[in-house]
């Protein structure tokens, strides 16, 4: 599975969480505005770099936010396998 | 203010003119950034409580055209991501999540409007600031403490700051007449 591929599952994965509201475009790091601003609309949110996979999402505020963002990162890590360390940022609690 | 709401490439005039365009087309930069998003949520209760305002002072006073502006500037810095604040190690919460949290149950409570909030680390402590205003003639002290019980619980609820000291302080006072003091 590529990069790509594996970053369009974790968007589904993390999307699929209860209490998630949306999943948002992962931040970039260094250049990364520059990055977000060439990604196509139909490009993967989730980011996955080496060892590395970010997913930010927004919470529905009336669940609770880091039990949420607990759920996310189980169903990412066991989609992505145990070599990939997983970050959930919540970007957002959303009413 | 024109700056690049959160590396999306567009500014606040940008999103003010898709919200009035009832954000259509849609613009995946805007609709997938949440800095965007809640932006372009403060703006739609903003010009609902702009609608309010002036149906309850009469058409003829209206509430000054730079309140709201400045009040959406304040927005749009706050919004921004800042620092990530660790539940545990994998999971985060961004800063800007926590501010527009703190802003939405502020502004929740009735009659109360969040002007800006702060958070601040005083050693191991961490501490809210929020400055409001109270909208007609309602108690300050009870509106304060609303706005403070509400933000405690929100933070409680989905943040890792719920120890943290909350802060509230009346700034502004919109009386039903249309006069602010």
């Amino acid at each position: 599975m590529s990069d790509r591929e594996l970053a369009l599952a974790i968007d589904a994965a993390a999307a699929a969480v209860p209490g998630v509201r949306r999943v948002y475009r992962a931040p970039a790091g260094i250049g990364g505005a520059a990055r977000l601003l060439l990604q196509r609309d139909d490009e993967p949110l989730s980011d996955v770099r080496r060892s590395r996979a970010t997913v930010s999402i927004g919470v529905r505020a009336d669940a609770p936010a880091q039990a949420t963002a607990a759920a996310v990162a189980a169903a990412v890590q066991l989609l992505v396998g145990p070599d990939i360390e997983v970050l959930v940022r919540v970007g957002r609690i959303e009413g | 203010m024109n700056d690049d709401i959160g590396g999306s490439g567009y500014s606040l005039d940008d999103l003010s003119a898709y919200l009035d365009r009832g954000r259509t087309p849609a613009i995946a930069a805007i609709d997938r950034n949440p800095e965007c998003q809640a932006l372009l949520d403060a703006m739609t209760r903003f010009g609902a409580l702009s609608h309010e305002l002036v149906d309850r002072d009469g058409a003829e006073q209206p509430p000054s055209p730079g309140w709201l502006d400045g009040l959406l500037d304040t927005v749009a810095q706050e919004v921004r991501a800042g620092r990530d604040l660790p539940y545990t190690e994998g999971l985060v919460v961004t800063e800007g999540a926590v501010r527009t949290l703190v802003r939405e149950a502020g502004d929740a409570v009735p009659g109360a409007l969040v002007g800006s909030t702060r958070i601040r680390e005083e050693g191991e402590l961490t501490r809210i600031e929020i400055e409001i205003s109270v909208l007609g003639d309602r108690p300050l002290v009870a509106v304060g403490d609303q706005v403070r019980g509400a933000v405690a619980d929100a933070l409680r609820r989905h943040t890792p700051l719920g120890d943290a000291a909350i802060d509230v302080t009346v700034v502004d006072v919109h009386l039903s007449d249309g006069a602010e003091r």
